[in-house]
């Protein structure tokens, strides 16, 4: 399994070379960032909160927070893990509010890409399955979610960028800003957890 | 190895980011122990499931959404620099009219306000009246009754008339003490005073706070003695009883008259309010004669005050105030 191969990320040259654009002046240059990135970061924001409304506001909060300090940015990392530092503390932020909690307790994750217009947010790649097999999907998708909330903030956030996002254990620790013995200890406790509560479902 | 140390292993064993000597000790327990070796398919099943959920998709309209939630901060961004970009030109330049309207503002309260607020200023010219003219007709020799009181008349803006009241002359005429009967039985002279009369009469703060001014009177009164005029004006008769209204009325038709001599004219007289005694007259001459008026007045009655002396090439007429002030 390997999540790269499968999920490819952005060439971090490319990342750059919009990013230098940008910082020239060129605003288009966001555009096309947004573009590259919106998706990804959209399904790391609906894995971190578990809804799609939420998942949407916080992607555009972190590109938002993107452009009003990309000028700044000085290429010590790669765009793409400062993107996702960002968006995991920003999404860290969301949780913790107490409109989020409240939240929370209203809505069931049994409908997790439902928004307030009535469309679905998220659209599964693979259109040609049948309906019963997409709501098994949407079925097994909402348990994994579930059992990933139900994890300590620090671990599922490792478990999401390690095991959904695809993420090697140096970005992970870029990301988060803990070193990669901590990330691999983070992820083992995390990956046995979500093992034993998924034990009927998988 | 135990099992529990060998389960926590079991992560890396499977990212393959173990040594190859922990990775051979843990290949050999998973031969020997059938549980940890279906802890880790569990596992194994665990990765890949997770790393085969389906990506989830911005909505199709997230930029433009984006665009909105941004579109505010450009506008903000487009009025700031209209305003103050670029800082060394505009901001010199909204400095000035920040300045300059400061002035404007401080000129308009500073210099309107104090106008209004002078102490003392006579009833004619109060701000309640600002914006009247007295009438110059409605003069009477007799000075008698209330149809000879001033009376307004719109027409000259403040502006105007703040420029004519600057203008006047103010001169002020001693009355002398009136006669009480109980006050005063040996009725003293109620015309003119005597110098030392007149000195003892002024009120002492006058005479206190302007020494300089007692002095001029004194070359005033050496000035009128070499110009053959007596110290005392007028004998008093003895006995003869008079108000004050007909002192001050007796001056003001001697004013009056004295006007009309050196080719004046009268523009109005102001009464008191609850009585009919004069307050002051106020009239026109020519320029030329000011200075033989006020030699002539000074006959009349004691100035209270030496007239203010106007420049000798002053052409054309000028205005004057005389006041009557009781002693």
């Amino acid at each position: 399994m390997n999540k790269e191969i499968r999920n490819p990320p952005c060439s971090s040259k490319e990342d750059s070379e919009l990013v230098k654009a940008f910082q020239a002046g060129d605003k288009a240059a966001f555009d096309t960032l947004v573009l590259r990135h919106k998706d990804k970061l959209y399904n790391l924001c609906y894995w971190f909160l578990g809804d799609g409304q939420e998942a949407n506001d916080s992607a555009q909060e972190v590109f938002i927070k993107v452009f009003r300090s990309l000028r700044k940015f000085r290429f010590e990392s790669a765009f793409s893990t400062w993107l996702y530092r960002i968006a995991a503390n920003t999404c860290k932020n969301r949780l913790k509010s107490s409109e989020f909690r409240q939240k929370a307790k209203r809505v069931r994750f049994d409908n997790p890409g439902k928004i307030e217009d009535g469309q679905y947010a998220e659209e599964i790649q693979d259109k040609t399955s049948s309906p019963m097999i997409e709501l098994e999907k949407k079925e097994r998708m909402m348990l994994i979610h579930k059992a990933i909330a139900s994890l300590p903030t620090d671990q599922s956030t490792v478990v999401v960028l390690r095991d959904i996002e695809g993420l090697s254990y140096e970005e992970v620790a870029n990301i988060t800003g803990i070193n990669s013995g901590t990330v691999k200890s983070r992820l083992s406790r995390a990956r046995q957890q979500l093992r034993k509560k998924l034990r009927g479902t998988l | 190895m135990e099992c529990a140390k060998i389960r926590d292993l079991l992560s890396e064993y499977i990212d393959d980011a173990l040594d190859a000597q922990t990775k051979a000790l843990i290949d050999a327990h998973l031969r020997a122990c059938p549980k940890c070796h279906e802890e880790l398919a569990s596992l194994k099943t665990l990765i890949r499931e997770l790393g085969s959920l389906e990506s989830l998709k911005a909505p199709d309209d997230f930029l433009e959404k984006l665009h909105e939630r941004l579109e505010p901060r450009f506008t903000f961004r487009k009025i700031v620099r209209l305003l103050f970009v670029p800082g060394k030109v505009k901001i010199p330049l909204e400095f000035a009219a920040a300045t300059a309207m400061a002035v404007l503002i401080f000129s308009i309260l500073y210099i309107q306000g104090p106008e209004k607020m002078i102490p003392g200023v006579p009833e004619s010219t109060t701000p309640g009246k600002m914006t009247e003219k007295t009438a110059t007709d409605k003069v009477s020799p007799s000075g008698k009754g209330a149809e000879f009181k001033s009376k307004p008349v719109l027409g000259k803006t403040t502006a105007e008339r703040s420029a004519k009241k600057q203008e006047i002359i103010e001169l002020t005429l001693l009355l002398e003490k009136e006669r009480s009967g109980d006050a005063q039985p040996s009725g003293e002279s109620l015309k003119v005073a005597s110098p030392r009369q007149r000195d003892a009469e002024r009120p002492r703060t006058a005479r206190h706070e302007a020494p300089k001014a007692e002095i001029e009177k004194d070359t005033l009164k050496r000035e009128r003695q070499a110009m053959g005029f007596p110290e005392e004006e007028k004998p008093v008769i003895e006995g003869e009883s008079q108000t004050p209204f007909s002192i001050s009325n007796e001056l003001l038709i001697k004013v009056k008259e004295l006007i009309r001599l050196n080719e004046g004219r009268i523009l109005s007289i102001e009464y008191g309010p609850h009585t009919e005694r004069p307050k002051s007259i106020h009239a026109k001459i020519p320029a030329i004669n000011y200075k033989s008026f006020c030699d002539k007045l000074n006959r009349l009655a004691i100035l209270y005050t030496l007239p203010p002396s106007i420049p000798e090439n002053t052409q054309g007429t000028i205005q004057i105030r005389i006041r009557f002030k009781s002693s």
